[in-house]
Order: structure tokens, then sequence, then C-alpha cells
């Protein structure tokens, strides 16, 4: 019963990282190898700001604003310049700003592992099994956050613009969609939810300038398997988190790593439009 | 001719400067003569890429502070200078840098402070040339060098003595909680002895791979295991991840744990969550005694807040004296100071460390972390020897 | 709303297709481009529209100059535009196509079942993804949604291509009910000379990205030149 749980809070922590990872691919074709560096950032903010004081949850929402604000200054300076480009190129150039940051991290606020305090301790019984309440407050999050997203994208006039933007781009500016401030919005707003990802994370880590750097491969992966739809995600997110649980319970952790990518790689081989429904 | 004028004037200019500086120098220089020469210590520690932080602000301060003792108290036949040099957390960065300070700095001895493969690859040049190499940390054991001497307890002191306390205090059964990379795999036999010389068991293991995020498969195996205390043997960010997460797991609630590797930095970040957390090392910012109050005043003086009185600090610290105490004569040079050197002790901080084989016998400290992580020294051994000795 | 082209010039990277094109669309005008394939035709639609960058001359609409503008800014003057290819957004309902033509308009409830009721095959299918919709029902959806932005200028790309000719009927009622109840002024390439002597009250013909020849639609003998020209 454990292992469920278990595999349930990897989901959801696959689903917290990628969802900034996935919006931004989904919407902009740019790769942003700089999501894992953003959430740095926010972690580190949240350590800045509960260090002078604040409670974890004033600090975690500062960490958020900080790094959403970070987004619009790396999309003014550098994405701006990439759109339309080869993907190779948002690569490197997101990759370059990902060096930066985590420099940046290291000459501001040491190199040495630091972590910060959860705010919620302590755990519940269910079903014979404790559950740290941290952890469910995690994944009720991602539920809530996931699901508001997919009730935004199908009912609300901004989630058909961004489905618009999404299947046909040109005829969205064709039918008077402002498609560049759309993916500027997105970038953006993929920054925040890498800054929700840091903040919430935060907690449940040690505090490295490179922290959530050994995340970036899987999710990747994991936006790749999605086939830009949240529904294929959700799919991948459980079928790398599956992968992730099932070999760490039952086998060896240092094989789970190997098997969440290798379980992407036999996806992409065997579906590589992703992990979605065929749809009529 | 106005181009012939100006190189003219910058001849005249450039003679101008060489007499200038001569006439400025000429007296010094001449006092040096009868004087003489520094000992030339190259300090290798990687202050950027991966490997940098955690030691660095501390490894310079200890050395330092070692180097004005030496000089103002003339604890030395020949005054002691240093060169600090980034190895880059490189090893073919770290080869480089110690040919440059062995054959173009023309050093006397190295002290090194980073990962074994950049020492490894540091001391080829320096083993050719017959220069001491002193290590100044903790690593695994069984080194055997000419020319290497470990400034720091080897694995087995440490490890072996915290194993013990944790026995002695009742927990018999132990888990061994380790990162995987081959010596953490291969300090889990000997440990396996310790503990049953001591009559506990190492009843399980995990290894997990760097960069873990989700220790929660290795948390549920170990509340099945029903230990009385885990033993962290998890690097860097891993270990503070692992703590963190224990802490907030009441499924292992009752378990103790004991960490190998994690600085008393990164314990006292775990605040509540790192509380009661078993360690072991050669030095604590809370020792007590004289030469330890007196060592940290020292580094305060010289470094305000930013005074950094840590294990790194202390090796860096002992090594400079060691040298210092093999420069007996002022004709004293790589060669003699290799020839000295199996024979010294120094008076540290912590107390008395000797030089025993490649290694050192040194006090250890069993600590254990305060309800907001402050490591508190339960247990002091003297003379701990180190496990191997070199033929 | 009318439309002034002079020295256009618009085409992919440095090959211009349309080269230094003039042309004016009165106000109410309805204005057919004929020519064979590879003429620059829907180039110069595109590149009107602002699908182009590095198009150059004068594009006036209404009066204002508009080359260089973004589409989504040219498209908020009251310009609506079916292109040939990529014409319906293929992930999306026929609702939601047709929602995307109100986006900027709000042209209410009664105009959307007016809409229904010229092309009632859309209605049916409501639900139904657009990708899914044979090539003739995802003209009509192109055309319904460009109807419904309420526009003061039409500019369609061979509206009728792969339509039967019952369909084709349809499509000629809705654009003719345009222009006599709207007043709305029409810019169109067609193949279906047809439906465009029907439609137009000029027609252009286009040749190497220029237009070789302006005639009233219903001057004598029109049919008789344009087949002359159109011949290969």
């Amino acid at each position: 019963m454990g292992v469920v749980f278990d595999a349930i809070f990897s989901v959801s922590v696959f689903l917290l990282v990628s969802i900034g990872l996935f919006v931004i691919l989904g919407l902009m074709n740019i790769v942003n190898l700089a999501h894992t560096a953003f959430m740095a950032v926010a972690v580190y903010a949240e350590l800045y700001f509960t260090g002078h004081g604040w409670n974890f949850w004033l600090s975690a929402a500062a960490g958020v604003a900080v790094t959403t604000l970070l987004g619009a200054i790396v999309e003014f300076a550098i994405v701006r310049r990439l759109y339309g480009r080869h993907i190779d190129d948002t690569i490197l150039a997101t990759w370059g700003v990902s060096l930066i940051l985590v420099q940046v991290l290291a000459i501001a606020f040491g190199s040495t592992t630091t972590s910060v305090a959860p705010p919620l301790s302590g755990s519940v019984k269910f079903l014979g099994e404790l559950l740290s309440i941290y952890r469910i407050f995690i994944v009720a999050t991602v539920a809530t956050v996931v699901a508001a997203m997919a009730a935004v994208i199908r009912f609300s006039k901004a989630g058909l613009i961004v489905r618009m933007v999404m299947t046909n781009e040109p005829l969205a500016r064709g039918v008077g969609i402002n498609t560049g401030m759309v993916q500027r919005l997105t970038f953006v707003a993929g920054a925040a939810f890498a800054g929700l990802a840091g903040t919430l994370l935060g907690p449940t880590q040690g505090i490295s300038p490179s922290f959530a750097s050994s995340l970036l491969a899987s999710t990747f992966l994991i936006v790749l398997m999605s086939g830009r739809r949240l529904s294929g995600l959700l799919f991948a997110c459980v079928a790398a988190g599956l992968a992730q649980t099932l070999f760490s319970a039952y086998g060896n952790p240092v094989i789970a790593n190997v098997m969440v990518i290798c379980t992407a790689v036999v996806v992409l081989r065997l579906k590589p439009e992703g992990l979605i429904w065929p749809r009529h | 001719m106005s181009r012939h004028r100006r190189s003219r004037a910058v001849r005249l200019s450039a003679i101008c400067a060489v007499v200038l500086s001569g006439a400025w120098s000429g007296p010094d220089s001449q006092a040096r003569a009868g004087d003489v020469q520094p000992i030339k210590i190259g300090f290798m520690l990687p202050l950027s890429g991966p490997a940098a932080g955690g030691s660095a602000e501390g490894g310079q301060q200890g050395l330092r502070l070692a180097v004005d003792e030496i000089n103002s108290r003339h604890l030395a036949a020949r005054p002691f200078e240093a060169i600090i040099a980034d190895d880059a957390s490189d090893p073919r960065t770290a080869a480089e840098v110690c040919k440059r300070l062995i054959f173009q700095d023309k050093v006397d001895a190295i002290i090194s402070q980073g990962p074994t493969a950049n020492r490894m690859a540091c001391n080829q040049a320096a083993l050719k040339a017959g220069i001491p190499h002193l290590a100044a940390l903790s690593g695994p054991g069984g080194m055997c060098i000419a020319n290497l001497f470990m400034i720091g307890p080897e694995t087995s002191q440490t490890l072996h003595t915290l194993v013990r306390q944790i026995v002695k205090d009742g927990n018999t059964k132990l888990y061994y909680m380790g990162a995987d990379s081959s010596p953490i795999r291969d300090a889990l036999p000997p440990a396996m002895s310790a503990a049953e010389a001591a009559g506990g068991t190492i009843i399980g293991s995990s290894f997990s791979p760097s960069g873990t995020t989700d220790f929660s498969s290795e948390l549920a195996k170990i509340a099945a295991a029903r230990p009385d205390a885990v033993i962290m043997m998890l690097m860097g960010a891993d270990a503070v991840t692992f703590s963190r997460q224990f802490g907030g797991d009441d499924r292992v609630a009752a378990i103790k744990r004991a960490d190998f590797l994690m600085t008393e930095k990164a314990l006292h970040s775990l605040g509540r969550s790192g509380a009661n957390i078993y360690s072991a090392a050669s030095y604590y910012s809370s020792v007590p005694g004289e030469a330890g109050m007196e060592f940290k005043a020292s580094l305060t003086r010289m470094y305000g807040e930013m005074a950094a009185p840590d294990v790194w600090a202390v090796m860096a610290y002992n090594a400079v004296h060691a040298l210092a105490k093999a420069v007996t004569s002022p004709s004293s040079g790589a060669k003699e100071i290799l020839e000295a050197l199996p024979n010294i002790s120094v008076d540290g901080p912590e107390g008395r460390i000797k030089i025993s084989g490649r290694y050192i016998s040194t006090p250890v400290f069993v600590g254990k972390t305060d309800g907001v992580g402050r490591v508190q020294i339960v247990a002091t051994y003297s003379d701990v020897p180190p496990a191997a000795h070199c033929k | 709303m009318e439309l002034v082209l002079d020295r256009f010039c618009a085409g992919y990277g440095a090959v211009a297709v349309v080269d230094r094109l003039s042309l004016s669309v009165a106000e109410g005008e309805a204005v057919v481009i004929l020519g064979r394939n590879g003429m620059g035709k829907s180039t110069l639609l595109k590149g009107i529209l602002g699908f182009l960058p590095g198009a150059k001359g004068s594009v006036r609409l209404g009066g204002q100059e508009i080359i260089g503008r973004p589409t989504n800014a040219i498209v908020r003057r009251g310009v609506a535009y079916a292109g040939q290819e990529g014409a319906v957004f293929g992930d999306l309902t026929v609702a939601e196509n047709i929602e995307a033509g109100t986006l900027i308009s709000h042209p209410g409830k009664a105009r959307e079942q007016q809409i229904f009721d010229f092309f009632p095959v859309l209605k049916e299918r409501r639900q139904q993804r657009a990708g899914t919709l044979s090539g003739g029902e995802q003209r009509m959806l192109a055309l319904a949604r460009v109807l419904l932005a309420s526009p003061k200028l039409i500019v369609l790309d061979e509206i009728s291509a792969g339509l039967q000719p019952a369909k084709v009927a349809e499509v000629e009622a809705a654009l003719r009910w345009e222009r006599c109840n709207r007043g709305t002024t029409i810019l169109m390439v067609e193949q279906n000379l047809g439906l465009a002597l029907a439609l137009a009250s000029r027609i252009a013909v286009m040749k190497v990205g220029q237009i070789v020849l302006e005639a009233r639609a219903d001057a004598v003998d029109i049919k008789s030149e344009l087949m002359r020209q159109l011949a290969p």
C-alpha cells in the first residue's frame, strides 16, 4: 500500500516539475533548459525570505514572484530573439541561461548545501499507512493546479486562445490574436510554474545551486512523451512515476533512474506522437 | 622622424623604470641575501567547478592562520610563504596546476584539499620531483605513496568510532544508507566488522544514485527493516534531501540517525528535522579545550564574521604546522621535510595528531545534534590510530 | 472598406513573387483575381494580410498605411481572411472554430443562426473536430468563420476549391447576401470562372507577379477575353 502512495507522490512531483516545461514547449516550441535553474532561483528566494523572518507561505509566494519576474526578464533579454528560430538554438540559449543562473547563485549564496524547514509537519494514518502531511499537501496542490489548468484550457476563452495558438499559430494571428504576446505570457507563466515547483519542493530537498538539476533529463523526456496535450502529460508522468517507484521499491534505485529514461525511449520509439488518445 | 623619437622616449623611460626599481629593491634584496629563502607551499583546492564550496573558505583561512603563526613566532627554521591555486574541480587542471607550482613557482611542498582524482593527478608531478604532498582532508585509507601524507582521519577512524558509539548507546541493529559510489560501497564490509566487534549488526543497506530527489522508497525499506539506527553515507545535497525527507516521515520517526558525510553547517541548516543526529569527525567547532578556543579566536581576529572554524580549516592548519616542524634547519628543503614527516606530531585545535605511516592517529569526536541542529559532543576518543599501515 | 496597393512587393526570403503590383479595390466593390497556378495570387493575399515579413511598397486600408503591421493588428481593422491551406483549427471543434470568428466582432446569436442557415452541415457537426471534416466542409467552415467576424473587407483564397456545384451555390448566396446587405468589400482569388463572374464587380488577371488585365465583370466579351488570358 505504501508503494501506491509513493507512486502517487512521485507522479505528482513529475507533474509539478514538468508542467512549466510543457506549456513553454507546447505554445512556443521552445525547450526551456533553464527550467530547473528557475526552480533553483525560486528556492533560494524562499530561503532568503525565510532567513529574514518571513513565514514559509509568504516566502514561497515571494519565491514564485521573483521567478516570474526573472522569467519576464529572460524573455525580454534573450528568448524574444529566438521566436521562429530552430529548436536547437533555443536549447543552446536556455542552457546558457541556466549555467549563468547556477553560477550567480553559487557566487551569491555559496555552494554549500543548506535547507529550508517544511511549513507542515506530522503525518496522518490512512489505510494503515503513515502519510506525511506536507507530501499530501504537495499532491493536493498539484492535483488542483492540473485540474484548474485543464478547466481553463477546456472551458475558458483564454484556454480557447491558447489552443488556437497551439494548433495553428498563423491562423490564430489571422483571427486577430496577438500570438507574440501569448507566447511572451506563456514563457512567464512557465517560469511561474518553475517557481511553484521550486518553492514547494524546497523543504523536501537539500538546497544547492544545482537544485533539481537531476530532474531535468527525466522531465524533458516526459514532456516529449506528452504529445503536447495535458492528458498526454498526465499519462507520461504516471508512466515515469510508476517506473521510478516500482524499480526503487522492488529493485535498485540506481536502476530506477535509468528505467525512467528507458521507458521514455521505448514510448517515443513506439508512439513518436506521444501518449495521446486517438481522437475522433 | 617622430616615430624614431617616440621609440627613444619609450626606451629611456624603460631604463628609468629599471633603474628606479633596482634602487628601490636594492637594500631589501641585499638584506635578504644573508637571510634564508622562504619555504614555499602550494595549496591546491577546488575554488570553481562542481567540487567548489564546502572546504574552500575554511581551508584557506586555516592555511593563512598557520603561515602567520609560523612567521610571527618563528616556529620553523625558514619563513613560510603560501601560493593558493584553483584546480577547477578537474583532474587534468589539477595536474597542470601542480606542474606549474613545482617547476615554475618552485614550491617545496604541496597541500591539497579536494577530490581524490585531483589529488592523484597532482601527485604524479610531485612524486617525480620528490616534493612532499599533504592531503588535508579525511578519506578512504589504504593508500601508500612515498611522498603523500593524509593529514586527516581515514574513513575507518571516524566511521568505526561512530558505529561503536551508536552500538554502545544500545542501538544494535543498524542500516547502511549509502551513496552509489565505490568508496562508500567499499566502506560497508569493514563497517560491518566494526559493528559486530562492538556487539551490533548491520541488518540492511541501500545505495542511491547522486541527485536523488525522492527517497520515499528507501524510507519504506528502512521502515520495513526496523533498525535501531541508520548510518547515512550520502554526499552533498543528497544527504540533506534524505535527512529532510527522513525528518518528515513518521514511518521512521523511532529510528535514530547517524551521519557520516554532512558538514556541521549542513546539519545546522536542517534545524528541527535534523535533531538528534549522531556524527563523528576529527573536529567540531564545539570541541572543548584551550587550543580549540584559541584557534577560533585567532580566526575571528583575522576574518571577523567570515571566520569559518571548520574541519577543513583545522586540517589545512595542521598540515602547515606539520611542515613547519619538519623544517628544522635553514638548509631544510623538500628532501629533508620528507625524511622528517613520518615522526612528526602536531598539537592542533582538536588535540594532538601524530603522523603514523601515511596517515595520522588523531582524536575523534562523536557528536549529536541538539534541537536546533547544533552539534554537541557526546564522546571523545583521543589517539585513534589509522587502520592501514604502509610497510 | 477601401484597399489600395501601390508598387507592392512580397515574397519568401529574397524571392519577390509579387513584383511592384498596384491595385485598388473601392469600398463595396468585389474584385476577383484570376490567374494560372504559380502566378503569385496567394502570395499577394498573404502579403496584404501581413503574413510575409519583408513586404514592401504601400498597402492602404481605409486610407491608412498597413504595410509592415502585424497580421493581428491588420485583422483588427476589420479584415477577415481565409487562406488556401490551414484555414481551420484542425484540433478544435466546429463550434470552437466558429467562436474563433467572433473573438473580435461579438456578432450575436442571430447572426450565428443566420450563418448556420447558409451552411446547415456545420450545425449538424458542431461538436466534431474540424480536422475530421471533408475538404469542402472545411472550406465552408472557414467561410463561416470569416463571415462571423463581421468584417469590412473579406479576403478569400480559392474558397470554392473542392466544393460540389451545389455547395458553390451556397457560398455564392452567402457572399452575395453579405455584399448586398452589409456592403462588405471583397477581394478574392478564384479558379471557378463561373463563381468569379457571378460575384465580381471587377476582374483582375495576374501573371508572374503583376496585374496584366483589369476589366468590369459586366463588360462585353469578358468571358472570351478571360479564356484567352488564362489559356496555357
